[in-house]
């Protein structure tokens, strides 16, 4: 075995932590004086290392480390329960405005102010009102939508075979009208199937007619002698 | 005459009592640990940051890391691995931090100015080849070099390092053996 052999065994050897060469690597090293200059040189150096990672990290404790650890705990500690109680806390006021919402959802809404004027027009009143008839297949929206209760999806208006009427007053008919196709505005399809049918009966106002007499002539001098 | 006993259906093991017990349990055991384990945590930080300071404050941060999480951990046995591995983890970041420092600012000059000061050890090697060891080690793969520093600990045998990092015997010396095989030739 060459030199370079035996120095490979002495790297491994040495790094591996044995304090003497094997046997073979023993007898070379004392008749090659280079490869023993090499040896002496590696033991230094490994013993060097040895001793420098041993100072690294035997290094004296601070006598603070331990207090100061216990001081941090303590806090730790501390803003734990804080944070136990603020959530307490918050659970607990989270309940109270979930039975509020949940008391007041049970109350229903409150109704809601009608004007003077609304409540005046909306007297019921000897005029004769227009009868108007939705189509049977096309639904009305605001209709439809009456039915549809919260959480269930939107029904389609084609399978609705109710015919709702509604009931106008005549001279309100046109604003009506007016009033379904303004508020269905982007849903033109619903527009254009609200298709008001003429009144159905309408009953012609019949006004007898007038008679008049013939005026008779008569001079006043006779009726005042009369 | 019979006594009887009291019992609450609705109330359930683990109240509020049991989970403060607990607590004050795992206090209690973090606290026990502490003694032993606070050392260990500044030396493996003081093997990676050469400062007493900087060492200091980053096995605090680990050791509170460690407590806030103990709760958490499974196996009881396994805390010092766990606790050694948070420590260098967090000191290697720190030096990471450092260096980007010191490479900032101009005319500092390296490790030699932070050390606190020379040890009985540190006297016996000279300070050249000490830089020298810490440049090469830094320069080491971390897991090498965790065993390597960990091997160094007065007091720790190699079982010992191989039970605290969970690693069978076998790896643990073949790893010490490639770290200090590579700072050889990177200091020969």
């Amino acid at each position: 075995m060459k030199c370079e052999g035996y120095r490979d065994k002495l790297i491994a050897a040495l790094a591996s932590g044995e304090s003497s060469p094997a046997d073979d690597v023993a007898a070379h090293l004392r008749t090659c004086a280079e490869c023993k200059k090499f040896y002496e040189a590696h033991v230094h150096l490994f013993g060097a290392i040895d001793s420098g990672v041993r100072a690294m990290v035997n290094e004296a404790v601070p006598a603070s480390l331990l207090s100061e650890v216990r001081e941090r705990m303590e806090e730790v500690q501390a803003a734990r329960a804080n944070w136990k109680l603020s959530w307490s806390v918050a659970g607990l006021a989270a309940a109270v405005v979930l039975v509020a919402v949940g008391f007041m959802a049970r109350r229903g809404p409150r109704p809601t102010a009608v004007p003077l004027e609304t409540v005046a027009s909306a007297r019921p009143t000897s005029e004769k009102i227009t009868r108007v008839l939705a189509p049977e297949k096309a639904v009305h929206p605001v209709v439809r939508w009456s039915h549809r209760t919260r959480g269930e999806p939107f029904s389609n208006p084609e399978s609705v075979t109710s015919s709702p009427e509604v009931l106008v007053p005549a001279e309100e008919r046109a604003g009506y009208e007016q009033y379904i196709r303004t508020i269905r505005v982007g849903n033109k399809a619903l527009a254009k199937d609200a298709n008001f049918t003429d009144p159905i009966e309408i009953a012609p106002q019949e006004i007898a007619q007038l008679q008049i007499k013939k005026l008779e002539l008569t001079s006043i001098t006779e009726e005042t002698q009369e | 005459m019979r006594e009887l006993v009291l019992i609450q259906p609705g109330r359930v093991l683990e109240g509020p009592s049991e989970r403060e017990s607990e607590s004050c349990r795992a206090h209690r055991e973090f606290e026990e640990r502490l003694a032993e384990c606070g050392p260990l945590a500044f030396r493996v930080a003081y093997g990676v940051l050469r400062h007493s300071a900087d060492a200091e404050d980053v096995a605090q941060e680990a050791l509170l890391k460690a407590y806030r999480n103990f709760s958490r951990l499974r196996e009881s046995a396994r805390f010092r691995g766990w606790l050694v591995r948070i420590a260098f983890r967090m000191a290697l970041d720190r030096w990471r931090s450092v260096k980007r420092r010191e490479r900032r600012e101009a005319g500092w000059t390296g490790a030699e100015q932070r050390a606190s000061g020379p040890t009985a050890e540190e006297v016996a090697v000279s300070s050249e080849f000490q830089a020298r060891l810490e440049r090469a080690m830094a320069e080491l793969p971390e897991k090498f070099r965790l065993v390597l520093l960990l091997a160094g600990i007065q007091g720790y045998t190699l079982e010992e390092v191989s039970g605290m990092l969970g690693i069978p015997m076998g790896t643990v010396k073949s790893r010490l053996f490639f770290a200090r095989k590579q700072l050889a030739e990177k200091l020969r």
